[in-house]
């Protein structure tokens, strides 16, 4: 059973985590916005970051082709400015997963921040403290467990991307072949063997995620209950 | 209480469903996805002649529907781009054998968005450029089963393998033509006919057997009557024109 090439699960794990870096760095720049602003079109505006949540996976992979593809407006300056495209490469996959695990990311840490007490910050902020150090060394920290809780849903929603990187991404054996995609094909050319070694191991990656984020959740309310 | 009517609720939404597909003169026809066109253009004639027939498709790759047949998909007829998987489904005795029979034969192009210059032949222009080459995946779609065939035997495979896309079925090579996102496809000609995005058509060296479609009535199917009224129809004369007009070759041997 062992005798199966690896790549896809290296490429999966590589996509995942340039993804979710991205996603970490932009959720929480959002969330800080929105936990602090008030302005017209707000609702809407958090409306679209979530809409992924509840979207086809068909749907996203149809705006992305449109946005990215070779006559998409993305497509088109990223092949002028930088000389790349995204249409068939592991690029293509990391911003599919990019866009289906940002709103669960945004989710965690936009609550992770409504749970810290505005207090601390104000003190800090009477002691002219800046805010970008206010951030770092209170803000940050408090709402840690719940940044990372999101960090790992965002991670393991990344592994698990499908419909949309297979529609930009195309599947390319050893370049864009992910997890997802590679049970997929396995399947349809009847190879269930090779669809049941690549399901474990996607579903006991799962599993260990969803596992630890629950105990840290349970270890985290132990500790500020004791606090 | 709730949890009763819920159940409920839910037993008779399933019941509901599975009425409406015991419909007696209610076709099911799983076909190759290269047929997508030609069978709509089919339907609206075959439904003049025979209007108590209702049809309905399943389009997909062939080897895809055949293993939903082989898992027991109520399909009544299958129409298949490829011979092996109909060859896999007759020796389990899953589609009948003596309706087994060709409607259809194709060939490959290799395609494009822009024109190919007038002297090229396809293995330069493969050669020649660094572009994306999208075919069907060859385990799991005919198509790409066949352009693996002709590759190897012109020694192309190895050498391309890197820059070639794979497509879940023969219609998603052309939409991945069609959209631009990949410069060259390897396509079915009847696929190159029909559309209006393609106009750089290469004829690929043909060093095989042709490519034949065969038809063939499911085993599992009630409504086997219905089902061989549709077969005789499509591989009849005016079915045959239709094939034709949408690029199809004739099949050997059942030409009208």
């Amino acid at each position: 059973m062992m005798a199966y090439d690896l790549s896809p699960l290296w490429l999966s794990l590589r996509v995942a985590a340039i993804s979710t870096l991205f996603v970490f760095l932009v959720s929480l720049a959002l969330a800080r916005f929105m936990s602090r602003r008030e302005f017209f079109g707000k609702s809407l505006v958090e409306a679209l970051i979530l809409l992924p949540l509840v979207l086809p996976p068909t749907v996203i992979g149809f705006g992305l082709i449109v946005l990215f593809g070779v006559n998409g407006p993305l497509g088109i300056l990223l092949e002028q400015w930088f000389g790349f495209r995204v249409v068939f490469t592991w690029i293509g996959a990391a911003i599919a997963s990019f866009v289906v695990s940002l709103p669960l990311m945004y989710q965690s840490v936009l609550a992770a921040f409504e749970k810290v007490d505005p207090r601390w910050e104000n003190v800090a902020r009477t002691m002219g403290v800046s805010e970008w150090r206010i951030f770092r060394t209170i803000t940050f920290p408090l709402a840690w467990s719940g940044i990372l809780a999101g960090l790992i849903l965002a991670f393991a929603r990344g592994i698990g991307e499908f419909g949309a990187t297979l529609m930009i991404a195309g599947y390319i054996p050893g370049v864009t072949e992910t997890v997802p995609l590679a049970i997929y094909f396995a399947y349809e050319a009847g190879d269930m063997e090779k669809s049941l070694f690549w399901v474990l191991i996607i579903s006991s990656l799962g599993v260990a995620a969803i596992t630890w984020v629950n105990y840290w959740r349970r270890k985290t309310a132990m500790r500020i209950g004791r606090e | 209480m709730k949890k009763m009517m819920c159940l409920l609720s839910i037993a008779m939404l399933m019941s509901g469903c599975g009425n409406t597909s015991a419909n007696d003169d209610e076709l099911l026809v799983s076909t190759a996805s290269s047929l997508t066109e030609v069978m709509k253009r089919m339907e609206q004639e075959f439904h003049k002649v025979e209007p108590d027939i209702e049809l309905s498709f399943n389009y997909g790759s062939s080897s895809k529907l055949r293993s939903q047949i082989e898992q027991g998909a109520p399909t009544d007829l299958f129409l298949s781009a490829s011979e092996k998987d109909m060859e896999l489904l007759e020796k389990q005795q899953l589609v009948e054998s003596e309706s087994v029979r060709p409607f259809a034969g194709n060939r490959l192009v290799l395609a494009s968005g822009k024109e190919f210059p007038e002297t090229t032949n396809f293995a330069t222009v493969l050669l020649n450029t660094e572009e994306t080459i999208a075919v069907g995946e060859p385990d799991s779609v005919p198509l790409g089963a066949y352009t693996k065939q002709e590759f190897e035997s012109q020694k192309l495979w190895k050498p391309l393998e890197g820059r070639l896309v794979y497509a879940k079925d023969a219609r998603q090579v052309v939409t991945y033509v069609e959209s631009g996102n990949a410069d060259l496809g390897i396509i079915y000609s009847s696929d190159a006919v029909i559309s209006r995005e393609i106009v750089g058509i290469l004829e690929v060296p043909w060093k095989m057997d042709s490519i034949i479609y065969p038809g063939a009535i499911v085993t599992a199917s009630g409504n086997q009557q219905a089902a061989s009224v549709f077969l005789d129809f499509v591989t009849g004369p005016k079915g045959q024109a239709i094939l034709e007009q949408y690029g199809f070759l004739p099949a050997d041997g059942e030409t009208p």
